[in-house]
């Protein structure tokens, strides 16, 4: 279980923590939705979890990843757990993968820094990473270099990247939103699917609320660093108990919904 | 394909009208060749017969179309004064130049990509101004500058090397680049600090890209982030610049090899130009002209080969 409480974050110079007593717990299997507008501290939540945020940020609470403390822990442990017990994906897919190196050589990155696998092992988890990640033809696709790959499959790439070291957890940062509308169903798809068949805990940032309903068990409402709503999906999108989480559902355009 | 043909036509184009330009700008100069090989003194006959002897009484065209071919079959025509090839005149002067090029070059790739990265991975702010400016102060000083420096400081004082006591490369091959590797630092660092100053810069900035976060987040270390990730992007501008200083460091080796006496090609050329020798010092010219053409065409494949995304275009 991945179980924070009371998660603070203040950034030298910000007037106001951009994270405030955030507590929540993810469990291996289940997706956990994060919403908020921009500047709520979904990010920073995430790069917390990861070990991310950079060492002039002040960060206080309890971040509990298996029964190991994150916070407070050393760069060489940190580097540890990044990428093999929890995995992230990021917004930007097509600034997100180093320009000069070939996809496949990616995709192994983590297998190169967290195991001792020769070059043929690496690059056959590889292939099969990026075959569940959905990508058509691994082998070729993988030579190629970034820049010639479309955005939803370096997603998908960054997903098999994410995936080839068996993290118990994956942080998903706003992962479809450069997509456009079909392939983000799929990554939807794609997600669920790991999810149940690794037993993955999930958590899945995003600010567009349709896309929490349709994939996430629970949600998180989150605005000015705080959590202002928590609850079950069903729950919270058919009665929520908040006037800021019913603003939000009030904001999705519907069919019915005229133009004004 | 098709660019990189292209580009090689505009080389070739390029050295035409360098030869042109070169060729007709000697030609508009007052001096005359034959006035300055025989003195003021001469009789006006003595000039004209030493004119029609050397050609130069021809119109210019016909002079210029038979020089160029004659350089085109690789004779590059005779010295006014030593009555020699200029292409034996060259062919030493050109080793000694070379050997001086290629370790000045060398010396400046050993010291950048080094420094560069030391300079692109400082962490301290204060330490990172000092390197910035000790490196703007080195980038500013003038080879020949630091040439003559180097010739009193580590030459006299420290008698580190003897300066003028230049050996041939015939004769003792090490001596030689012994002597030479002075003269070779006073062009490479100033050179590196540019170097430097680029590599430093593009690392920052590649620091600050979002497949860097990516590669933090696989829990990849700093030092293997910078070294083999960050590094190979940073260098593309670094090798662009390198590739283009080889041009440029041949050409400050002929202010140099005055420094340091060196008999190279720079001081053929001065020579050669005090004394109106003008087949001389078009055949410098269009050596010049060639190398620096050549080098800005590899440098430009180099890139290509170096980055995928232009790769292919």
């Amino acid at each position: 279980m991945l179980q924070v409480e009371h998660l603070s974050v203040q950034f030298p110079g910000g007037a106001a923590p951009a994270v405030e007593h955030v507590s929540f717990s993810l469990n291996r299997g289940e997706i956990l939705g994060l919403v908020g507008e921009s500047g709520s501290g979904k990010s920073v939540t995430a790069q917390c979890l990861a070990g991310l945020l950079l060492p002039d940020a002040e960060v206080t609470g309890t971040i509990c990843l298996e029964g190991q403390e994150l916070i407070g822990a050393s760069p060489a442990q940190l580097r540890a757990i990044r990428g093999k017990e929890v995995a992230m994906v990021f917004q930007e897919p097509m600034t997100s993968l180093n320009p000069v190196l070939r996809v496949e050589r990616q995709v192994e990155e983590a297998l190169r820094i967290h195991t001792h696998l020769n070059g043929r092992q690496r690059r056959d988890k590889a292939l099969a990473a990026m075959a569940e990640a959905e990508l058509p033809d691994p082998a070729a696709l993988g030579c190629r270099y970034p820049h010639q790959l479309s955005g939803g499959q370096l997603q998908r790439a960054m997903i098999a990247a994410a995936l080839v070291s068996e993290p118990k957890y994956l942080l998903c940062d706003e992962i479809t939103t450069a997509l456009d509308v079909t392939v983000q169903a799929q990554i939807l798809d794609l997600l669920g699917k790991l999810s149940r068949e690794r037993n993955m805990g999930v958590l899945f940032i995003s600010h567009d609320l349709r896309l929490v309903k349709k994939l996430c068990h629970r949600a998180l409402v989150m605005r000015g660093g705080r959590i202002v709503e928590t609850g079950a999906v069903e729950e919270l999108f058919h009665a929520p108990r908040e006037a800021y989480t019913r603003r939000l559902l009030d904001a999705i355009p519907t069919r019915d919904s005229k133009l004004r | 394909m098709k660019t990189l043909l292209s580009k090689f036509a505009a080389l070739i184009i390029t050295l035409f009208l360098v030869s042109a330009l070169a060729f007709f700008a000697f030609a508009l100069i007052p001096a005359d060749p034959a006035t300055t090989m025989l003195g003021s003194e001469a009789t006006p006959e003595a000039v004209a017969a030493l004119r029609a002897e050397l050609g130069l009484d021809r119109p210019l065209p016909v002079r210029y179309f038979e020089w160029l071919t004659g350089f085109l079959r690789g004779d590059l025509g005779e010295s006014y004064l030593y009555r020699m090839e200029v292409g034996q005149m060259l062919s030493g002067k050109i080793a000694v130049s070379a050997l001086l090029t290629m370790l000045s070059f060398l010396l400046t790739v050993a010291l950048s990509i080094p420094l560069g990265v030391l300079a692109g991975s400082v962490r301290n702010r204060y330490l990172d101004a000092a390197a910035v400016g000790l490196n703007q102060l080195v980038m500013s000083v003038p080879p020949f500058f630091l040439g003559i420096l180097a010739c009193y400081g580590l030459g006299i004082l420290l008698k580190w090397f003897t300066p003028g006591a230049y050996v041939s490369p015939e004769k003792d091959f090490w001596g030689c680049v012994r002597y030479l590797i002075f003269p070779a630092l006073s062009i490479a660092i100033p050179r590196s600090a540019m170097a430097v100053k680029l590599l430093r810069s593009a690392i920052r900035d590649q620091l600050g890209q979002d497949y860097v976060r990516t590669a933090r987040s696989r829990g990849a270390s700093e030092t293997s982030i910078l070294l083999r990730q960050v590094l190979r992007n940073a260098l593309l501008p670094v090798i662009t610049f390198l590739a283009v200083s080889l041009a440029e460091i041949m050409t400050m080796s002929i202010l140099i090899e005055q420094v340091f006496s060196i008999p190279g090609v720079g001081q053929l050329l001065l020579s050669s130009v005090s004394n109106r020798d003008y087949p001389v010092v078009l055949a410098i010219v269009m050596l010049l002209a060639a190398w620096i053409v050549t080098i800005h065409f590899l440098a430009d494949l180099l890139t290509r080969l170096a980055d995928p995304r232009v790769r292919l275009g």
